[in-house]
């Protein structure tokens, strides 16, 4: 069940926050460890063996958990389960097993990671509580497609956090907002992505395929921010503080400068948990290279098993290596270079990442140089979808910048705010009630 | 939660909006609901909630619910209301004993046809229409015939074939009626039905029927051919039961029923993107529904052999 579909707005969310809030404090950990459980099984009811692997590696990691200070083997023993669930999972869909990636498992499994390495480094202590724990790991607003916390900071807002009248209202400004993005502009400016598919990407013209890939780069920061502020949204109504995952990513000026504002949670793990536990930059030039290296493979492989998502982390390197080498000094240099430069990787980036077939990544770059790989069927396909997507996709555009949310700083609680809230709110549930479901793209990941 | 100062209450105000409007949505919803399950049926899965927002995006549903409201009240003595009042007599058959169906080959075709050649000669669509939904529209956009117009729009369905505008290359936003009444047309195709799936049949078949008495009153010179609803991709079909083959089948014989032999003609393209079975071969779409922009010629090219004799 995503945040964008009817039944969790107006079935599961008062339901739960009505008995969270009627509950005394201490119970509401168990509260929302049983809220979490109903949410996970509603939306994995066909395949209950979903719950069971959760439940599992949970009550694997936190068994550990009690063990685990300075235990290495213990240590590489829950990595290697929580590795072999995670790659395994997603390699036996590419084996033609059939076995879809059970929900979640990409995010809880580094969630769990990051407890047991934390725990063992001696960062924090294990957690007690098995209820505590369970709600932890399993915490709804999270638990699907992150953000990815500090496993310290959500231990200690299991303990102590803070749940007036203030913080649901935050919450439900916040979680509307994101509930615009996902609905109001993601799912629509993803219907120009979804009709270059439809063309065939050897079939459309130079500037659609470009348009294609500004539609995708739009839909897609779109899509996880907006998940992102309503997982805060709902964060804050039960009085936790969850992390912001993006910081204007399309305004950086470096491919560097761009993951620092990109799914800063998960970034935020791989510096934490992958790249400075091999050395970071401080084993000389050579390790910091094979160190980033193996980052944004793992980075790559983490996103999917199909071969385009390896080829994608390895473009990342290749770039984020120039920018170290000395090309990241010309951009700072020059506004003009290092937007235009921006300009060309962002979708070219995107585009490895959409694109699954390598035959057809090479179809989709050949149209969009115009050299090879096919020809247009209707050479003014840009014109006809370009006006058809124009108003959302400069609206888009423009909630890309940081302009946007200054404004929306100044009157997010005045009546002004709180009407236009509503308006929006709405508009939102009149495309949720008469489109199909468009499920979260970080959904699939 | 903890008590507010006074002064802080105006925290609430968003919440308790969100709360009345949404009390007041699901009210309407369910009375609503109540009321197009009585005289339309259909709509028992659908969420209170969402039932005033579907039926200002498509009041088809309450036109009919209006109109069996007026039946009833037509008719007092009937003891009892079906769940589909306008249910329509039985789909007129063919005079003719049914023939086994070959795939590709139409039902019923006038006896003496024009010749026509895609991409050479194809002025025998000069004055032709062609009506239909997004699979219709990747024709329009990718692979046109003659002169012909086109009125295309995404979604478009039998129910709301006279209600929606549309725009072509050849003409500026107008609905059908309009269209029908300032031009002539000597030959109109429509591809309709892959929206209407999860409809009941009666109705689909009603209002389909109605649609076509409407385009020879309007047309009277007109020879109408209805095109067959080619099947999806096997994942697609798969995630919604009623795009099954078998489903699909059911409609296609419904549409075939439509058909006199006379000025009303019933074609079949499935054999173009479709296997045996009846699900769309994955080599011809990416989303399961639609075949690719290149592959719109095909069915170009088929229906210019078809209404050219095979040829």
């Amino acid at each position: 069940m995503g945040f964008n579909t009817l039944p969790f707005i107006f079935i599961f969310l008062p339901v739960f926050l009505a008995v969270y809030y009627l509950m005394p404090e201490r119970l509401r950990n168990g509260v929302l460890t049983l809220g979490s459980l109903v949410f996970y099984l509603l939306g994995t009811w066909k395949r209950p063996w979903c719950l069971a692997l959760l439940l599992g590696l949970m009550a694997l990691t936190w068994l550990s958990g009690r063990k685990l200070a300075g235990s290495k083997p213990l240590l590489v023993g829950n990595l290697l389960v929580l590795g072999l669930c995670l790659f395994g999972f997603k390699y036996a869909g590419l084996l033609g097993s059939g076995i879809a990636l059970p929900l979640g498992l990409s995010f809880y499994s580094f969630q769990m990671a990051a407890y047991v390495i934390d725990v063992y480094r001696g960062r924090m202590e294990p957690e007690e509580c098995p209820v505590s724990y369970a709600a932890e790991i399993l915490m709804f607003p999270k638990l699907l497609s992150g953000p990815l916390m500090d496993p310290a900071d959500l231990k200690a807002q299991m303990y102590r956090r803070t749940c007036t009248l203030r913080e649901l209202d935050a919450g439900l400004r916040d979680f509307i907002i994101g509930l615009s993005m996902k609905v109001l502009l993601a799912n629509q400016i993803g219907g120009l992505w979804r009709q270059v598919k439809t063309i065939g990407f050897e079939s459309v013209s130079t500037p659609m395929a470009w348009l294609g890939l500004v539609a995708y780069s739009l839909q897609l920061y779109l899509d996880f921010c907006g998940y992102s502020w309503m997982a805060i949204g709902v964060g804050e109504m039960l009085g936790f503080r969850l992390p912001r995952n993006f910081e204007h990513p399309y305004a950086a000026r470096s491919m560097r400068d761009f993951w620092r504002r990109w799914h800063i949670s998960l970034s935020s793990w791989f510096r934490d948990y992958v790249y400075i536990p091999l050395g970071g930059s401080k084993k000389g030039e050579g390790r910091t290279y094979l160190n980033l290296l193996v980052v944004w493979l793992f980075t790559g492989l983490w996103h999917g098993s199909t071969l385009n998502f390896l080829l994608w982390g390895l473009f990342l390197f290749a770039l984020i290596s120039l920018e170290r080498l000395g090309w990241g000094k010309v951009l700072r240099r020059s506004q003009v270079i290092s937007r235009l430069y921006m300009l060309l990787v962002i979708p070219l980036s995107w585009m490895l990442f959409a694109i699954p077939s390598l035959k057809d990544i090479g179809s989709y770059i050949g149209r969009l140089f115009a050299f090879s790989g096919g020809t247009a069927v209707h050479a003014r396909d840009f014109l006809v979808y370009g006006r058809q997507y124009a108003v959302v996709l400069v609206i888009g555009l423009l909630v890309s910048t940081s302009l946007p949310e200054k404004l929306w700083r100044r009157i997010r609680t005045s009546p002004l705010g709180t009407v236009l809230l509503l308006v929006l709110f709405w508009v939102c549930v009149y495309c949720m009630a008469v489109a199909t479901n468009d499920p979260f793209m970080y959904f699939s990941f | 939660m903890k008590r507010l100062e006074p002064k802080q209450r105006g925290l609430a105000v968003l919440a308790i909006l969100l709360v009345a409007t949404s009390l007041a949505a699901t009210v309407t919803g369910l009375v609503l609901k109540a009321q197009l399950q009585k005289y339309v049926g259909g709509w028992e899965d659908r969420l209170a909630i969402a039932v005033p927002f579907m039926l200002l995006h498509d009041n088809t549903d309450l036109r009919r619910m209006e109109q069996a409201k007026q039946r009833s009240q037509d008719e007092p003595k009937q003891p009892e209301q079906p769940t589909e009042p306008e249910k329509p007599a039985e789909p007129e058959q063919p005079t003719e004993p049914e023939k086994p169906q070959v795939p590709g080959v139409p039902t019923e075709l006038p006896a003496v046809v024009p010749g026509a050649q895609y991409g050479e000669d194809e002025s025998f669509f000069d004055d032709a229409l062609f009506i239909g939904d997004s699979r219709m529209v990747s024709s329009a956009y990718y692979a046109r015939l003659g002169k012909a117009d086109y009125f295309t729009d995404v979604g478009m369905n039998v129910f709301q074939m006279f209600s929606v505008t549309a725009s072509d290359d050849n003409f500026d936003a107008t609905d059908l009626t309009t269209l029908l009444q300032n031009r002539t047309y000597k030959k109109i195709f429509i591809m309709l039905g892959i929206n209407e799936c999860g409809y009941p049949m009666s109705s689909l078949l009603s209002a389909y029927q109605e649609d076509i008495d409407t385009l020879k009153r309007l047309q009277p010179d007109a020879t109408i051919y209805l095109l067959k609803v080619y099947g999806v991709s096997r994942s697609v079909a798969e995630g919604t039961s009623y795009f099954s083959p078998q489903r699909l089948q059911e409609i296609n014989d419904g549409i075939a029923g439509l058909a006199d032999g006379k000025k009303v003609h019933c074609l079949d393209a499935s054999h173009l993107y479709c296997d045996d079975e009846g699900y769309m071969k994955e080599e011809y779409t990416s989303d399961g529904v639609h075949p690719y922009a290149k592959d719109a010629a095909l069915f170009a090219q088929w229906l210019c052999q078809q209404i050219s004799g095979g040829r």
